[in-house]
Order: structure tokens, then sequence, then C-alpha cells
């Protein structure tokens, strides 16, 4: 009996081992639930970071479950013409950290007050160096707990998790203007607190 | 400063986040298992082909260990592994004369070169145009706005195990009711009850009733009052042309999702047609379309969930299986193209449904909230 003639041969689907972006996963994940564990394996370390260091370390593994969590549940959902899922999947985390706007806006006071970063683990490399960049930090940190939640996402989306304007307009659903506004705020403040006029370190001085 | 380009971030501000460098996947592992749990839940409730996630949690009493029917080891590598295979080596090949390979008994096709049916002329357009014609000439109730559209069904699934002997499988059924809100502004509702397991010819015998107990779910809104129709919903069908040059020109332009363009169009008909009450003329032009998509084989003895025997279009893996007399759309089956580890060699049917009752109702049956698993996200208005 001759072979049967397999089907399908003009239109090939990606193979198992060859590389496809995240929409093409997302997409075959809606039939195959499994395929999402690849999203999870190529973007989680990336979110874990982001999120470790706006929050600190003992809420950042929560945050990382919760996206992904989210985002699989929201697969249906996905547009699929973003090839790159990183601006969901950061849309999706930041509003993760923003259920944690307290613990963050503690996060970068206790850092502002102390210097002590606890998730940065090497130190630059010698003393002068350390203590200019800690002070630096401190302001800067006393500037993010002084902004907006909605400048902070901005300024830590394009800045932290490097997304373009255009990712971070999508990230937050809001448009790219609004990004560029939310932007010059935003660093215009950290900047001026680098500049030394910084009533929240004083502040916060004050009480401890 | 330069005020058009605004002002620029510190360098100190990114090294913050360049200094801190996130857990490895392997070392998130709590993280991992959320996920994976949730995966494995979703694998048992979602139609194969179906564009949208047809819900996937089941209500269980508190206190109970959660248990879910394909046991898989948290080895996502293996689950990744066997979700391509499956997902990107779909190439059919069941053609008259093909049908050599073992079949689990409820949804095998017979060998047609040793076959009965008699029938080895019929083409695939032949048969869809047929179930067109058989499609126009039927009559539906138009349901009104606030109303739900009820269907019920038989489904029957691959469960996969992976252990270190290598990967088995069985098949386990279920029935499924499901209430969808005819312009998607109310939730829906959808009740699994889980059917005895069926053995694979080539697997073990699997446990008699495996997997969560029968439960509730809500379904969520998908618009708002006011909004144009979404896709899932009547009224969104409601819209589309009936003409079928028109309706394959829109299906082309509209691709559901991201696969090749004609085996995207043959899926996302297949999606427009499942678990619902299909307005008979775009039924009819569905199948029209459907029957100029090239690709397409038959299978002449199919059969359904139920084991009703059928006449079967199928490509790329996805089949649609009709009544050989009347050529009433009795189901869908999905077909391996290519030996799959524990599931089966190329040709086997895998997965199959029964559509069994599709009719109008006015409101949902009335559940106490305490059994039903409330649905996530829905639409914000």
């Amino acid at each position: 009996m001759n072979k049967p003639p397999m089907l399908g041969r003009d239109d090939p689907l990606p193979e198992a081992d060859s590389p496809v972006d995240d929409a093409t996963v997302i997409a075959r994940s809606r039939v195959e639930p499994e395929a999402f564990a690849a999203i999870f394996d190529r973007h989680a370390t990336e979110i874990h970071g982001y999120a470790s260091r706006r929050l600190g370390a003992a809420l950042a593994e929560d945050v990382v479950g919760e996206t992904f969590l989210a985002a699989f549940r929201a697969r249906a959902r996905y547009d699929v013409s973003y090839r790159d899922a990183r601006p969901w999947l950061f849309g999706i985390a930041t509003n993760m950290i923003g259920r944690h706007r307290q613990a963050e806006v503690r996060f970068y006071r206790a850092l502002a007050r102390t210097g002590v970063d606890p998730v940065i683990e090497s130190p630059a490399d010698d003393v002068l160096t350390r203590v200019a960049a800690a002070g630096q930090r401190r302001m800067i940190a006393a500037a993010l707990a002084g902004l907006s939640t909605a400048d902070r996402h901005t300024l830590l989306l394009v800045d932290w998790a490097e997304l373009s304007y255009d990712q971070a307009a999508a990230a937050l659903r809001v448009p790219v203007g609004t990004v560029r506004s939310r932007l010059n705020r935003a660093r215009r403040k950290v900047r001026e607190a680098l500049g030394g006029v910084n009533p929240m370190v004083s502040t916060e001085e004050r009480e401890s | 400063m330069n005020d058009l380009a605004g002002p620029q971030s510190p360098e100190e501000l990114r090294d913050m986040r360049v200094q801190v460098t996130g857990n490895r996947p392997g070392e998130l592992g709590r993280a991992r298992d959320m996920l994976l749990a949730e995966i494995r839940v979703a694998r048992e409730d979602i139609v194969p082909g179906r564009a949208g996630v047809r819900l996937a949690r089941r209500r269980r009493p508190a206190g109970r260990p959660f248990r879910v029917r394909s046991a898989r080891p948290l080895r996502s590598v293996m689950l990744v592994a066997v979700a391509a295979a499956a997902v990107a080596v779909l190439v059919v090949s069941l053609v008259p004369g093909s049908g050599t390979a073992a079949r689990p008994p409820h949804a095998g096709q017979r060998s047609p070169g040793t076959g009965s049916s008699g029938t080895p002329t019929l083409t695939a357009a032949y048969i869809l145009n047929r179930a067109a014609s058989a499609a126009a000439a039927a009559t539906a109730p138009v349901p009104r706005p606030g109303q739900y559209i009820y269907v019920s069904s038989v489904t029957t699934y691959p469960s996969v195990e992976i252990s270190k002997a290598g990967a088995q499988a069985w098949l386990y059924r279920t029935s499924r009711q499901i209430w969808q809100s005819v312009d998607g502004q109310q939730s829906g509702l959808l009740e699994i009850v889980p059917r005895p397991n069926l053995k694979l010819p080539w697997g073990p015998t699997p446990p008699a009733i495996s997997g969560n107990p029968a439960g509730w779910t809500s379904l969520p809104t998908l618009s708002c009052p006011g909004a144009a129709p979404v896709r899932g919903t009547y009224a969104f069908l409601a819209r589309l042309p009936t003409d079928p040059g028109r309706l394959r020109s829109w299906i082309y332009q509209h691709p559901g999702g991201e696969l090749q363009r004609d085996t995207e169009a043959w899926s996302d008909i297949g999606d427009m047609l499942r678990e619902m009450l299909v307005p008979p003329k775009l039924a009819a032009a569905l199948f029209r379309v459907a029957a100029t998509i090239p690709g397409a084989t038959v299978l002449p003895d199919a059969v359904n969930a139920v084991g009703q025997r059928g006449v079967a279009v199928s490509r790329s893996g996805a089949a649609l299986i009709f009544n050989p007399r009347t050529y009433q759309l009795i189901g869908e089956g999905a077909v391996l193209t290519k030996a799959v580890a524990g599931e089966g060699p190329a040709g086997t049917v895998i997965a199959s449904t029964a559509q069994q009752q599709a009719r109008i109702v006015s409101s949902l049956p009335d559940i106490p909230k305490s059994q039903v698993d409330q649905s996530q996200g829905g639409v914000r208005c």
C-alpha cells in the first residue's frame, strides 16, 4: 500500500526546538496550556529582578507567581500582534507590585534613611565610590518614595524594566504622550533630588 | 537642558537595577509550581482548537486535597516538549488506505480499505457543501439580548502521565453543560461532570474515574453594555456576513490566532461552530468557506465522543464530524499526525467531542453560589 500523502506540508508549523516568539507560544498555549511554561522560563528571571528591585526579596517571588498566574489566565486575551510578551508581563507585574504600594514606599524610605540596599550584593569597587554611590542611591530612593504611583510605574518601566516608551504605554494602557509627560515629571524630580533639594530625605531624617 | 528631549535619568538610577540579578527559573520553585498547577487544571477542561479558554477551575470542598486528572510530575521541560510535539507536528495522514494504526474503540475510524462505507470517492469539499446545504435548510430560534445559549456535550481527551518509565496515556471523558450569555454582558455558567476513563490499546488500565469532582464554574463577562459584540458570543456571530465570499474574506482578514493562513482559517471556523447555536445561514456559509480551504481530507468512518458514527473532514489534525445521512455536525475530532510517545501512532483519534443539545434559555439554573467556582477576570465596565 502506498504511503499516504502527508497533509499540511505546505503549511509548516514551528518545530518543537526552533526558536518561536512569545506570541506564537502564547497562541499555542490556548490549545496546549503546558506551552505556557516556556513563557515563565523565558521571562521569570527578569520579572523577579525587577520585582526584587522595587519591593525587596521577601515579596518578589510572590509577585512573580501572581504575575504568571494572572498572565496564564489572561492568555486568551493576549494580543498576538505583540511578538514580545515583555510589555504585557511587565504591565501585569506592575499591577501586582501596585498592590504592595505601601511596602514599596517603606522599602525606598528605609534605603534613603540607612543607605543599606539589601538587594545589591556586590558593592562598588572601592570604598570612596561605594560611599558616593550609596549617597546618591539614598537620594534617589527618597525621590522614588515621593513620586505618585503612576509616575513611579512609568519611570521604572522605562529605566528599570527597559521598556521603550511605546512598550511602557502598552503595559500601562495609556497613550505614549502620557508616558512622555510622566517620565519628564518623574525624571525632573529625581534630578532635583540629586541636586540636593530633597525635602523627603530631611523629613525622614528628622523623623528617625 | 533640552526641553524637547526632556530630562534624562541619572545613571545611578539605572545602576540600581543593573546590580540586581533575578533568580533563575529553577530557583523560583514556589512561583513556578503555582503556574504549573494552574496549567494542569486548565489542560483538563480546555477544548482543543478553542481560541479562548473555556475555564479551568473546579469547585472543590474546603480541606480536600487538590487533585488533577493528569497527574504529571512537575517536570515542565517534559511538559513543554510534549505540548510542542502535540501541537507542532499536526500533519494529517488520514486518507483512505492509511487507517492501519490501532485506535481506541470509541474514537477510531475503521480502515476504509477494509471498510464498509463504500464511499471512497467522497471529497472534503463535497461533504462540506452537503453540510452547508443541510444547514441552510434548517431553522433555529433567534435569541434576545439577555438570554443564554445552552449547549451540552461530551468530550474525550488524553490524560498523559510522564514518569521515569516514559509517557503513558489513557482517555478521560467529561460531560459538559454550558450557558453562554448571548451578548457576553452577563456571566455564564459551566458544569463539568467526569465520566469513566477509557483505556488506550497500548496504554495502562486507567483508574475507573479520576480527577476532580463534578463542579460548577461561573464564566466571565466578555463585553460591556453598548460595546461592539466580541468574538466568542452569539451576538458577534450574528453580525458576520452570510455570503460565503464575503465571509471568506472576513475570516482570512481577521485571523483569531497565529497559525498559517489556511490552517488558521480552518481552526477559526471550528472555534465559531463549537459549543454554540450558530445561525443556520452563517453555519451554511462557514461550511462553504471550509470547503474552499485546501488540504482537507476525508475520514469516512469517524466516531464522535458518544460513539455515533459519522463522516469527517480533517485538516492539520482538526476534524469536523458529520452525520452521514443528514450531514448535521455531530462533533469534532483531534488526530495525531505523527506518533506521540504514550499517546499513540500517527492517525490516532486522540480527542473527540459530541455536541448533544443546543438551545436558547432565558436564565441560568439556580445553583447556590457556594457551589460555583468564581472565574477570574471578566471585563470591567
